[in-house]
């Protein structure tokens, strides 16, 4: 993995573990986690939403999200990536 | 911008069906986790009514002739809400003309409002101003009714652990300025056509994150449309989801989260779009308002939003 790419899920891990019902916070978190494993409901799902858009300084756009179901930590950084790639287009 | 009231309301009546617990839910009972994660949320009970969306609608339209100090007679139109038109199961286009000869309303004229679903109360308040203001109308009746289909628990479920809808009706009257117990000083409408096939099932964060937004624009729209900000309105009234997801609305509106009333969520849970009408009339009873104190209301339908911004007279 690109160093960069590491920061990246470095900071969706802790961006995830800041929402994560208390119980969770301590797990060990890697790209192949399950949300929903990790004990996101709906409304933890919607707050780390909110959350990346501030971490990352994005937009995150319903054309944006249809393009990949997010189930797993590997899927957000992959959507993540894929947003900065493009740059000023998407982000915000 | 100066505020300038548009028209009245007052008259809150509603009809709720039995309360039950929620534990009673045969789709819940096969899903425990789901039937924790709503409790946890503060949802405990139901409502679920016997009689159709039309006879729970003239229940609570009779309270709010009652409080209004109304004749039928003297009512011009009545705006009637309901996403149960979709359900030809106890929906029939005589309904409408039952309602309004069960009530005596020999001069009105029925409208009906459908598309908006939860955020229908609102809407029908918009469009009672409307026939205020364009028309010259003085007395106009809004209702709201709605229930779930009998049969199959699973329909009462917002998925995956947002709610429990629940059968109810409430009503309100309309007036010319200064003629009941609140003036509306703001509207706000949106519609976000685009997410016309997005739900909480097939891609959960687009859905709950364009939900979000909706409400933001809408709130802010009737709080613009008043020269006022969130901190100058006394309480929020939304739809009555759960705790936390009325709190996040609330907080991603900017309002604090004491702002918000949540006194019904145990209570019955979503009763459609009536709740936003119930939770006034509860809210007042709990706390009655003064002198130009002022209520966000906040209905959130699918892909559509509403607001109205009231001040106490």
């Amino acid at each position: 993995m690109m160093n960069s790419q590491a920061q990246m899920l470095e900071r969706i891990i802790k961006t995830l573990r800041s929402i994560l019902p208390k119980g969770a916070r301590d797990l060990a978190i890697g790209s192949e986690a399950d949300l929903q494993m990790l004990g996101m409901d709906s409304l933890n799902f919607l707050e780390f939403l909110l959350a990346l858009e501030d971490e990352f300084d994005l937009k995150l756009t319903d054309d944006l999200l249809r393009l990949k179901a997010m189930s797993t930590v590997g899927d957000v950084l992959e959507l993540v990536g894929y947003i900065q790639s493009r740059g000023s287009d998407v982000a915000s | 911008m100066s505020q300038v009231s548009l028209a009245s309301v007052g008259g809150i009546g509603y009809a709720l069906g039995c309360l039950r617990s929620i534990d009673q839910l045969e789709t819940l009972s096969k899903k425990p986790e789901s039937l924790a994660a709503l409790r946890a949320k503060g949802v405990m009970y139901y409502s679920e009514a016997n009689e159709t969306p039309a006879q729970l609608a003239a229940e609570s339209a009779c309270q709010t002739i009652a409080q209004s100090n109304v004749m039928p007679s003297e009512i011009e139109a009545v705006v009637y809400a309901s996403t149960s038109f979709w359900e030809k199961r106890f929906y029939s286009e005589h309904d409408v003309a039952w309602l309004m000869n069960k009530l005596g309303l020999v001069n009105a004229y029925p409208v009906g409002v459908f598309l908006p679903g939860c955020a229908n109360a609102i809407t029908s308040l918009r469009i009672a101003i409307n026939m205020i203001r364009a028309e010259g109308c003085r007395r106009i009746l809004v209702i709201t009714t709605d229930k779930v289909s009998p049969g199959d628990s699973s329909k009462r479920i917002m998925w995956p652990d947002v709610s429990v809808l629940s059968d109810a009706a409430a009503s309100c009257m309309v007036t010319s300025v200064g003629d009941a117990e609140f003036d509306v000083i703001g509207v706000g409408h949106y519609s976000a056509p685009r997410m016309w096939d997005l739900d909480s099932k097939d891609n959960l964060a687009a859905f709950l994150l364009e939900t979000v937004r909706g409400a933001q624009k809408t709130a802010n729209s009737a709080l613009q449309a008043a020269d006022l900000a969130p901190r100058a309105v006394n309480r929020l009234i939304t739809n009555n989801y759960n705790h936390a997801v009325m709190r996040m609305i609330a907080k991603k509106c900017g309002f604090y989260e004491d702002q918000i009333f949540l006194g019904n969520v145990s209570r019955f849970a979503h009763a459609y779009a009536a709740d936003t009408l119930i939770n006034l009339h509860d809210c007042l009873v709990e706390r009655p308002a003064s002198l130009g104190d002022n209520f966000l209301l906040l209905g959130t339908g699918q892909k559509n939003w509403a607001s109205a911004l009231l001040r106490k007279n």
